[in-house]
């Protein structure tokens, strides 16, 4: 009925060019073949970077359990819609048609998903959503309540804030970094035959079994709390691994790792992601009225000259504008070079999908 | 004989209709398409008018506008207000030809709103030769008043460029005076179905628009209030100015000239 209006929209947005080179790394191509089945030249934009690529794949390639595959993909469609993500959003609707979904079917949930022709618990579930990753406020927990109450299994809702948070960690990413978008997959049509076979292919490859019991266990490692507020799900694993890969980098020291959570968690107002990243800037010796003063300002002599130069940067990816936001990061790009820019875009992305997973204790 | 005429003639009927049945349902289809079209092209100008409103008002607020909401339950939020006036620009315009003067006004407006969008803020109303402009309105903003100061002092900088060029023109340069308060206002959509927009009222807004009046009797051209000037770091260069009476206030009222930025 309306075919694609978004997608059209979403092409009037001007994308840059790259922030980093692609650097292709055989190691991460066997990795992309091994769980994509392909390799992708346009992921290998984050190759230098180990815990990060792991993470994108991992979070990209995610199988939920409780959640239909298909629930699971347009609550991705959604969240890059809001987002304006033009690489994620023709991933993931590249990805629905693979499903079986028709152009019509997508358009209706793109085009609004107050009117779409999904069912009212299905509109209801995508509008939360979109809520969730709009996060202007972010949606309380009795929305996640309510949508309990109309018969979602409280994992399975689990698992879809864990899909948006994921997507917008991926949405920031290839945003930030401007990654060369892949028109074959903006234009992608499946062939009479692939549609056919679509339901087999699902047959073939059934929803994930549910996670074993040691991942409702209590989490530890950084920001545990939002960890664990995913028990019994894939997104322990998921996250948690994210986090301990991030925080092990060597790249940025752990301290201002620790500042970049907690600038986007001021950012969204997020008091428990807020006070995650004061548990660990205290064990780094940074005590609270010195984190008041940092926070308030983005500035002072507490900070160092590459934390004075990345706070500012790291505020605006909470709520930004693509255009704005890639003229920001190539600024920043050269004031601190290729192998930071790439650090600080994946923490500040992972730190805004945390933010937005914390809607579950709140 | 006849029995096989009536056949012909039936199943010649038969095609007829199926022909002209065919022929309906083309012309449906086609009529179809072009009200597919109609839809697609008026769902794209929805969804472009919705990502220009929301430079203006909440996303929230924008959705319920489009969905056909009537009242929008108003709220109550922090946010900072900025006022900015042009100083004599009323007198100027009795004696310089407006076919000069208007295209002045417009560029004005075009840099100081650029300047205010980069700082975070939104123009929230215009006024004759004033604006009002509000940071943490559309996005809750911990940062709001340091990004309001930082972006009056580049409107600042943002003047004397276009000053540079006003000159050229033969004409008088331009100067502003800018007022910023901090607090609790009630944000609405307010109007008529002829006329609404999303606005902000209370008493902080009042103090705001006094105190850009004040920046002319202080002879400074950016003054803040206390609510902001406490949460500005020690890079702001504030100097702070006599207690001033300002209608609607039983006290004076304290006021920051602000200086710099040193970053």
């Amino acid at each position: 009925m309306l075919p694609h209006a978004v997608a059209r929209l979403l092409k009037e947005i001007p994308w840059g060019e790259p922030v980093v080179p692609i650097v292709h790394d055989p190691e991460f191509a066997a990795d992309l073949k091994k769980v994509m089945g392909m390799d992708a030249p346009n992921f290998h934009m984050l190759s230098r970077s180990k815990w990060l690529r792991t993470v994108i794949l991992r979070v990209s390639t995610v199988r939920t359990s409780y959640l239909s595959e298909r629930l699971a993909l347009l609550a991705s469609l959604v969240t890059a819609q809001e987002n304006s993500c033009r690489f994620c959003y023709g991933n993931a609707r590249a990805f629905l048609k693979m499903l079986g979904l028709s152009e019509k079917e997508i358009d209706a949930v793109e085009h609004d998903v107050k009117t779409a022709g999904a069912d009212d618990n299905e509109r209801e579930l995508l509008h939360f959503c979109r809520d969730l990753s709009r996060s202007n406020p972010r949606p309380a927990r009795a929305q996640f309540d309510r949508l309990v109450s109309m018969g979602y299994d409280p994992r399975a809702m689990v698992e879809i804030a864990m899909i948006v948070g994921g997507a917008c960690m991926n949405n920031r990413v290839a945003t930030f970094l401007a990654v060369p978008l892949v028109t074959e997959l903006e234009n992608y049509s499946p062939s009479f035959f692939k549609r056919l076979m679509a339901p087999v292919w699902r047959l073939m490859h059934p929803a994930p079994p549910p996670p074993p019991p040691e991942s409702l266990a209590p989490v530890t490692g950084p920001f545990a709390e939002i960890v664990s507020l995913m028990k019994g799900t894939v997104g322990v694993v998921t996250f948690h691994d994210a986090l301990v890969g991030a925080f092990a980098s060597p790249v940025l020291p752990v301290r201002t790792k620790a500042w970049v959570f907690a600038v986007v968690a001021r950012a969204l107002d997020c008091q428990l992601c807020e006070r995650g990243a004061a548990r660990i800037l205290s064990q780094e010796g940074v005590g609270e009225e010195v984190r008041r003063r940092v926070l308030e300002a983005l500035a002072g002599p507490d900070l160092d000259a590459t934390e004075k130069v990345l706070l500012p940067w790291v505020r605006e990816t909470a709520h930004y504008q693509t255009e704005v936001m890639q003229r920001r990061t190539y600024e920043l790009r050269e004031r601190v070079g290729e192998e930071v820019v790439l650090e600080v875009v994946g923490l500040a992305a992972l730190a805004n999908a945390c933010s937005r997973v914390s809607m579950l204790a709140q | 004989m006849t029995a096989s005429l009536l056949a012909v003639a039936a199943a010649a009927g038969a095609a007829l209709t199926a022909l002209m049945l065919g022929m309906v349902l083309a012309r449906a289809r086609r009529r179809i398409g072009k009200l597919e079209r109609a839809v697609t092209r008026a769902s794209e100008d929805l969804e472009r008018l919705e990502r220009a409103f929301g430079r203006f008002a909440p996303e929230d607020v924008v959705e319920k506008l489009g969905q056909g909401a009537k009242e929008i339950a108003p709220e109550r939020r922090e946010v900072t207000i900025m006022f900015a006036d042009l100083v004599g620009f009323t007198p100027l315009s009795e004696r310089v030809d407006p076919a000069s003067l208007i295209p002045v006004l417009n560029d004005y407006f075009r840099r100081m709103s650029r300047v205010i969008r980069d700082h975070h803020g939104h123009v929230s109303r215009i006024m004759g030769d004033g604006l009002m402009a509000l940071f943490g309105a559309l996005v809750p903003n911990s940062w709001q008043s340091a990004d309001a100061v930082r972006a009056a002092l580049a409107m600042r900088a943002a003047l004397d460029e276009l000053n540079a060029e006003v000159e050229k023109r033969g004409l008088p340069p331009l100067r502003f005076g800018v007022g910023l308060n901090r607090g609790d206002v009630v944000a609405a959509v307010v109007g008529s179905d002829q006329l609404m927009e999303f606005t902000v009222m209370g008493d902080a807004v009042n103090l705001a628009a006094r105190v850009e009046a004040l920046t002319r009797a202080h002879g400074v051209d950016i003054l803040v209030t206390d609510s902001v000037r406490t949460k500005l770091d020690d890079r702001f260069e504030v100097r702070e100015l006599p207690p001033a009476e300002v209608k609607g206030k039983s006290e004076p009222v304290r006021t920051w000239a602000v200086v710099a930025f040193k970053d």
